[in-house]
């Protein structure tokens, strides 16, 4: 490397710490409003068809409580009522319209932020004899929880003998590990109550809880089940139950079916406590519904910086952003495109893998967030495959190079949303925002595809498409990785450090792996290989 | 890695080490555009085929309708792809039909064909990145006797690389089955290594395998001496010279009638020539071992 080179290199490094430093140290005195935070853009979809009746649709929407907060919600109910109905701390979303016919849909929508909890049980701790009114009713028997059956204080004695329950740690733990472990996990979908769980050694999430919430109340613990749902990028159908227990002056939380003892993870999110449906609709309506949801970064719920200068001098930038109207998860994009692309350098130059385009990995990358990898792995075959077929359909016809490209690209469009459509109808659900898949890079690489098929042969272009679908991978897993996304929103001049890497591979002559691979053994030596 | 192995040259380090400082930029143009670079190699003295016709848009396709009929044979070339991309061979056969070379024996092509096939070039089929493309029309040439009694099809043609005036590696090119007569390595060409000295053909590869016979006509792949290969070797100097680069790679074909005859010069010739000789290019260039 040359000298011109290597202070290039360090005047980035070093003007990009004295940077972060400088606005470190601001942050540190607390100038700065907090690190953009993890949320879920959380949707909730119901579809039902009407013969001319009246509909009603119930369903609980998430909560706030100490450690998860709504906001932005948005309810879109079509010709339906809506109105909403508070129990205590629940709340019932109701959708009603008299006289319905043909297809429906109803589509809830907020975004949610959860924290993970842990509570340590003190070994200390005795079990009390008396509880406040409010919480005391949790201790009551119900048509599901069967805390007064004798089968389950018969187990209640072979768990924990009544001598042995001096405090509440032990007790709970004896109860969590027999449901955790000894009741197998099923994936029953229906209603599982506390003593059939009990009898067929076996249930999924509500039957678990409900017995472990009999076992707690049996054993003079105030305790409820909960329901809600486990938050992931994508789309499932899959509610979730756990428990909760009333121990020290708090809800403790249980989850016996995936193992969580006095702690609950930060994708869990609660949308009503107690036994109760999350949905309650109108029967023979063919009633369908599946959550989707993806992890976005996005501000806490502070105050936003305020005027010219105190923009000009943020610490947290991603916030003066926000006031030009630049969302923090564009920026988030486009602060992470520059990472993509440097996956796409040292996937070329240091490893040596042929790809379409230059950064056309780095560019599907981006449409990979919108679908997540493997939907959108899928959707990129797909309709790659589908446009070569039509180009190879279309090459009789003779037509020019653009209008011919132009077929391509409406082909794409028209199977683009063909796919999300097709998805509808046969019950799977494709991921949202699918239709932002950027049409004009798979157009081209459609073309580019064909043209390489036809030139260089089938072995060419599946190297070569396997290799893009790799680095696009790459670039995406780095694209994605959250811990980057927060760095980068709080100091986007680390993206000096970029230019920086950019410098030292443009001036790196060696060998790529792939040619080490090539020309391992040359030959000629050592005779025939 | 064995000292072999170290010294071959890499991607990254060509590009850095040899064509950034040795090939000025300004002096790509005058043979990224194989008509300019023809007329540049017949100014300095040097033999090219002969051009028969170029096309530089769809209104001399008419005109073009009607030469193609009196000829022979010809081959259409893209004047700014590389890698063989867009390349046509069409010759007559016995019936007076034009044929064409495909990895599955010749196929019968109509003008309307040849054409069509000019036209998606103009298009920008080829070269995306040009809206201006240009397409000429080459005088079909017949392969010499020895070289031609190894191709499968199409012509072998002989690269040379010239670094700074000096002839440093050569390979003898000959096409296959899979490469659809064309000779290009990566498309399933053959390639032979070529002692300097003596102009003899050394190693055959396929992809990086050796060979002793060829692929697909089972010719016994032993070594040739390269008929006129001091002409070939004072015909690359020459056409190395008559351009700005110090780091060139000259393809040759040896006309049967006409000898050697340089077809094109490449300005970031591939690496594949060190696997056809065995050998790296790197001491070759006054380069240190990597």
């Amino acid at each position: 490397m040359r000298k011109r080179d290597r202070i290039m290199i360090a005047v980035l490094i070093v003007a990009c710490c004295a940077l972060v430093f400088y606005r470190a140290m601001k942050i540190g005195r607390g100038e700065g409003a907090g690190m953009p935070v993890r949320h879920y853009e959380l949707s909730v979809d119901m579809a039902m068809f009407g013969h001319g009746g009246e509909i009603a649709v119930r369903s609980y929407l998430p909560i706030e409580t100490g450690r998860q907060s709504v906001r932005d919600e948005l309810v879109s109910s079509g010709a339906f009522l809506f109105s909403m109905e508070r129990t205590g701390n629940n709340r019932l979303g109701i959708w009603e319209k008299q006289n319905v016919a043909g297809p429906q849909s109803l589509v809830y929508s907020c975004v949610v932020r959860t924290d993970a909890r842990r509570y340590e049980l003190s070994p200390a701790m005795a079990i009390p004899s008396r509880y406040p009114a409010a919480v005391s009713r949790f201790l009551r028997e119900d048509d599901y929880i069967q805390s007064g059956s004798t089968e389950i204080s018969g187990l209640l004695d072979t768990l924990i003998p009544a001598e042995s329950r001096g405090d509440v740690r032990s007790v709970l733990q004896a109860i969590f590990d027999y449901t955790h472990e000894e009741i197998r996990p099923s994936k029953y979908s229906g209603t599982t109550d506390a003593l059939t769980c009990l009898r067929l050694g076996e249930s999924s999430c509500g039957g678990k809880s409900r017995l472990f919430v009999a076992l707690a109340r049996a054993a003079g613990f105030p305790a409820r089940p909960v329901g809600g749902l486990i938050l992931k990028n994508g789309t499932w159908r899959a509610g979730h139950i756990w428990a909760e227990v009333w121990v020290g002056g708090h809800w403790v939380p249980f989850c016996p079916l995936n193992g969580y003892f006095a702690e609950v993870p930060d994708r869990y999110l609660i949308t009503y406590i107690g036994d109760l449906p999350q949905f309650e609709h109108t029967r023979d309506i063919n009633f369908r519904y599946h959550y989707s949801a993806k992890r976005i970064l996005a501000p806490p719920d502070t105050a936003s910086v305020r005027g010219w200068a105190a923009t000009f001098d943020a610490p947290n930038l991603w916030a003066a952003f926000e006031q030009v109207r630049i969302p923090v998860n564009l920026l988030k994009i486009i602060l992470m495109v520059p990472f993509g692309a440097l996956i796409v350098v040292l996937c070329r130059n240091i490893i040596g893998v042929e790809t379409f385009g230059t950064f056309m990995p780095a560019l599907i990358a981006v449409a990979f967030r919108d679908t997540g990898l493997w939907w959108g792995a899928v959707l990129l075959v797909t309709v790659i495959g589908l446009g070569a077929a039509v180009r190879f359909f279309i090459g009789r016809f003779q037509l020019l190079h653009t209008p011919r490209l132009a077929v391509i690209l409406t082909v794409i469009v028209l199977a683009i949303l063909g796919l999300a459509m097709g998805g509808r109808v046969t019950g799977l659900v494709l991921p949202t925002r699918v239709s932002l898949f950027p049409l004009a890079i798979l157009a081209l690489t459609v073309e580019r595809f064909s043209v390489m098929l036809e030139e260089d042969g089938p072995y060419r272009v599946a190297t070569v498409s396997l290799g893009t679908l790799l680095v696009a991978a790459a670039a995406y897993g780095v694209m994605d990785w959250e811990r980057l996304q927060v760095a980068v929103l709080m100091f986007p001049e680390l993206l000096l450090l970029v230019i920086a890497a950019m410098f030292v591979l443009g001036r790196w002559s060696g060998m790529r792996l792939g040619e080490y691979i090539r020309f391992r053994e040359l030959p000629g030596e050592g005779g025939q290989r | 890695m064995s000292r072999k192995t170290r010294e071959v040259l890499g991607i990254n380090a060509r590009n850095l080490a040899v064509i950034y400082p040795r090939n000025p930029r300004k002096a790509f143009r005058s043979v990224d555009d194989k008509l300019i670079c023809k007329e540049i190699l017949s100014a300095a003295g040097v033999p090219v085929p002969a051009t028969l016709f170029v096309v530089h848009g769809h209104r001399q396709l008419l005109a073009l309708a009607e030469l193609i009929d009196t000829l022979p044979g010809f081959v259409v070339k893209p004047a700014r792809a590389s890698g063989g991309k867009g390349i046509l061979v069409v010759r007559r056969n016995g019936d007076g039909r034009l044929v064409s070379p495909g990895s599955r024996g010749d196929r019968v092509v109509t003008t309307a064909d040849v054409l069509e096939h000019i036209a998606q070039i103009l298009a920008g089929l080829v070269t995306p990145a040009r809206l201006d493309e240009t397409v000429f029309l080459e005088e079909l040439l017949e392969p010499d006797g020895v070289l031609g009694a190894m191709a499968w099809r199409g012509l072998p043609d002989i690269r040379v690389i010239v670094d700074r005036g000096r002839p440093v590696m050569a390979m003898v090119r000959v096409p296959t089955a899979a490469s659809a007569g064309r000779a290009n390595l990566h498309q399933g060409a053959l390639g032979l290594g070529v002692d300097m000295e003596s102009g003899r053909t050394t190693l055959a590869i396929l992809g990086n395998r050796k060979l002793t016979t060829h692929p697909d006509t089972g010719h016994p792949l032993e070594p040739v001496t390269v008929p006129h290969w001091e002409t070939i070797l004072a015909m690359s100097r020459k056409a190395g010279a008559s351009v700005e680069l110090g780091y060139v790679g000259v393809d040759l074909i040896l006309d049967r009638n006409r000898g050697p005859l340089v077809i094109e010069l490449n300005a970031r010739p591939g690496l594949n020539i060190q696997l056809a000789n065995g050998a790296g290019l790197r001491p070759l260039l006054g380069l240190d071992q990597s």
